[in-house]
């Protein structure tokens, strides 16, 4: 059953990223656009968040009373993978600033044309 | 049939004055660079293969002068062309390095 | 060892970033503090002892069985390393970045601190890249680095700026992604992140379709961040979106981060011929495209840009080689082409602040305007386009003997090819500027473009001359210390 929840996250990953690059790629709205690349950035959290998980593991915090009772081997049979959460963490800090900037250009591009549609936004720079 | 340098220099003409010698030597340059960077590309496979497809390529490349006009829309600064470009090689890179040559 | 000075390089700049922010609209105050961090920041790498940094001092440990990591010992903590190849990047990203600081603090009536702020964390961010043996901390950092890079192209402030960065920050979201996702996947099998300790799971063993995947997303990243096909006209787009001055910095930084990526490439997946071919295809495509692109501008900033971007694909191909000498001239014609790029950009940058345009139509006529302007440009273009006596031709020369032996023979003519179109591409623009009849601009004769250059500037431009023709001169010193660390790259892998 876990290995189920663990595969269907990755099929969810997938659709993420997917969903997102062809918002990028296909879809003329400027805020629709940058939504795909929040899509996209989600996708690769969820890979790495289903790869933290466990089925049935215990939380991964350390405490002296495992060092003293000898239970550390078993702690580390049992605890979830937690390397993963911290990248998540930061690439979530990450992308909020990505997107932070992105709107705040996105502003900019409206308040001069008028529109968020890309293909007008860059009309003039086709060769 | 006209030839070739009248074509060449009316389509190169129709851009703007200042850059029809640098146009000239961007299309012959270009006409050196695509069969050479085919063979570079080709390596992979056996020399008969790579020769004849890098000889296919300066053939299409001579049946499609001028290169120019073309070359310099594809590479304008519209963002749909950058995603188009972008799309298919990521597409490209992922299935030469997964599926091998 | 663990030398205390080495975090002082990605930290101190941090700092400096939050402070600048802080000082913003205090006009002295960013003044003073910005370019006393300059001196600090060009001075740290000078300084520093070679070795190892440790953050947290987390020893390596031996591996508890229940982990499942395959190794018997892994790293604990982040680590840097800091060797000559770090040295001479670092220090050459410090003295370009210090002459972008200067130039704004001289020549701007009041000094920004958001912008020197973007500057100093682009610093902090090419440091981190260039020094992390830690691939996500190299991922977060480039992250960072794509969103100040942004930042500095809008500190322009006209719309192209803004439609330059929006394409970059959307594209360097894909690119990002990918790159974390080939981590993620790396992250999977393996269980570890230190670059030593994936070098040795990996030891050779690539051939997995999991791992495969994830070197072909950690080469689309790699593509971004150096501005290689196809992302060459996103980067050509910033270089002429942004100040002449700001994108001398940038394509310094790209070429930086170029070699930073592609070693930390070779170093884990290093004989996977596949990679190779791919790499050097895309590289082969960029440099076609780049410098004949570079032809067909109207416009000399543009110019500049493609030329820029197809000397990047010029480092790429000896770089994806992976062999010593190819990765030894790359990183040579690296930093070479970074010096004599970033003269062109500022001898481009007085055109521009003079004449207030950089389109060929309306240039004309400059050589008795401003002739000592003329004769350094003279130098750069002569120094990125490889003739001797001056730098790239060391390189260049070495590129393409690297390139005979590694039995590429055909990449050689590529590079000659395209070494040429670059040489006849700014020789275009420098006639265009300075030979041909004078038109409108010249004969405004506006009063800012003449021999009275701005100190900075002129001085910066003096030296980044002298540098180039002094290299050129004794490539040795420079040259045989890159092929040490080529070499033991090369052992390692």
């Amino acid at each position: 059953m876990n290995v189920d929840v663990q595969l269907w996250s990755f099929v969810v990953a997938g659709l993420l990223v997917i969903i997102g690059l062809y918002a990028i790629a296909f879809m003329d709205n400027l805020v629709k656009k940058i939504i795909g690349v929040m899509l996209v950035g989600d996708g690769v959290n969820l890979v790495l968040i289903t790869e933290g998980f466990k089925p049935g593991g215990i939380v991964p915090i350390i405490s002296e009373k495992l060092f003293s009772s000898g239970a550390v081997g078993d702690f580390a049979n049992d605890a979830a993978y937690s390397l993963p959460f911290a990248l998540v963490l930061t690439n979530i800090v990450i992308g909020a600033s990505t997107l932070a900037v992105l709107l705040g250009i996105s502003i900019k591009l409206y308040q001069h044309y008028r529109s968020l549609s890309v293909a007008h936004i860059f009309q003039e720079d086709d060769a | 049939m006209r030839s070739l340098y009248d074509t060449l220099h009316e389509t190169l003409k129709s851009r703007g004055g200042t850059h029809i010698g640098g146009g000239f030597t961007a299309e012959y340059m270009l006409l050196a660079f695509f069969p050479l960077a085919f063979v570079a590309l080709l390596r992979g496979l056996d020399s008969l293969t790579s020769a004849v497809l890098a000889i296919l390529v300066t053939a299409l490349v001579a049946f499609s002068l001028p290169l120019v006009k073309k070359v310099s829309r594809e590479n304008s600064d519209h963002f749909a062309i950058a995603a188009f470009y972008i799309a298919i090689v990521m597409g490209l890179v992922l299935f030469l390095m997964v599926g091998g040559f | 060892m663990n030398s205390e000075l080495i975090p002082l390089m990605v930290v101190f700049p941090l700092i400096s970033a939050i402070l600048l922010n802080l000082m913003h609209g205090k006009d002295r105050a960013v003044r003073v503090y910005g370019t006393l961090a300059m001196v600090v920041v060009i001075a740290v790498p000078l300084l520093a002892v070679y070795g190892n940094h440790l953050f947290g001092a987390h020893p390596a440990i031996d591996t508890p069985a229940e982990t499942g990591i395959a190794l018997g010992r892994i790293n604990l903590a982040i680590e840097y390393s800091f060797g000559f190849l770090q040295r001479a990047l670092i220090f050459l990203l410090a003295a370009i970045a210090t002459f972008a600081v200067l130039s704004h603090t001289s020549n701007e009536k009041r000094a920004s601190g958001v912008y020197l702020s973007m500057v100093m964390l682009s610093i902090a961010a090419v440091s981190a890249v260039v020094m992390a043996n830690d691939i996500f901390n190299m991922f977060v950092f480039l992250e960072i680095l794509t969103i100040s890079q942004a930042a500095m192209v809008v500190a322009k402030g006209d719309i192209g700026g803004y439609k330059a960065a929006l394409k970059y920050l959307i594209f360097g979201g894909v690119a990002g992604g990918a790159i974390l996702l080939g981590i993620a996947l790396l992250l999977g099998t393996f269980g570890v992140l230190n670059i030593t300790d994936l070098g040795n799971a990996l030891s050779g063993n690539t051939k997995s379709p999991i791992v495969l995947t994830a070197v072909g997303l950690l080469v689309i990243g790699w593509l971004f961040e150096s501005g290689l096909f196809p992302f060459h006209t996103i980067k050509s787009h910033i270089y002429s979106s942004a100040k002449a001055d700001v994108a001398a910095l940038l394509q310094t930084e790209t070429k930086i981060v170029l070699v930073a990526i592609a070693i930390i490439l070779l170093r884990l997946f290093g004989g996977l011929s596949n990679m190779s071919a791919v790499m050097v295809g895309l590289s082969v495509i960029t440099l076609a495209f780049g410098s004949v692109m570079a032809l067909v501008q109207t416009d000399f900033r543009r110019l500049l840009a493609f030329a820029a971007v197809g000397q990047a694909g010029l480092v790429g191909i000896g770089l994806s080689l992976g062999t010593p000498d190819g990765i030894a001239a790359s990183i040579f014609h690296a930093v070479n082409d970074a010096l004599a790029m970033s003269l062109l950009f500022v001898t481009v940058f007085v055109i521009y602040e003079g004449a207030k345009t950089t389109e060929f139509s309306r240039l004309g006529g400059l050589l008795t305007k401003a002739p000592r302007l003329a004769f350094l440009q003279i130098i750069g273009i002569m120094a990125v386009s490889g003739v001797p006596p001056f730098n790239a031709y060391q390189s260049e020369y070495r590129l393409i003997g690297a390139a005979f032996q590694a039995g590429y023979p055909e990449l050689g003519v590529v590079i000659i090819l395209g070494t040429i179109v670059t040489f006849v591409a700014l020789m275009k623009g420098f006639f265009l500027t300075f030979l041909k009849e004078s038109t409108a601009v010249a004969a405004i004769g506006r009063p800012q473009l003449s021999n009275a250059l701005p100190l900075v500037t002129f001085a910066t431009m003096v030296i980044l001359a002298l540098v180039c023709l002094g290299i050129g001169l004794h490539p040795g010193p420079l040259y045989d210390r890159f092929a040490d660390v080529a070499i033991t790259l090369t052992m390692g892998v």
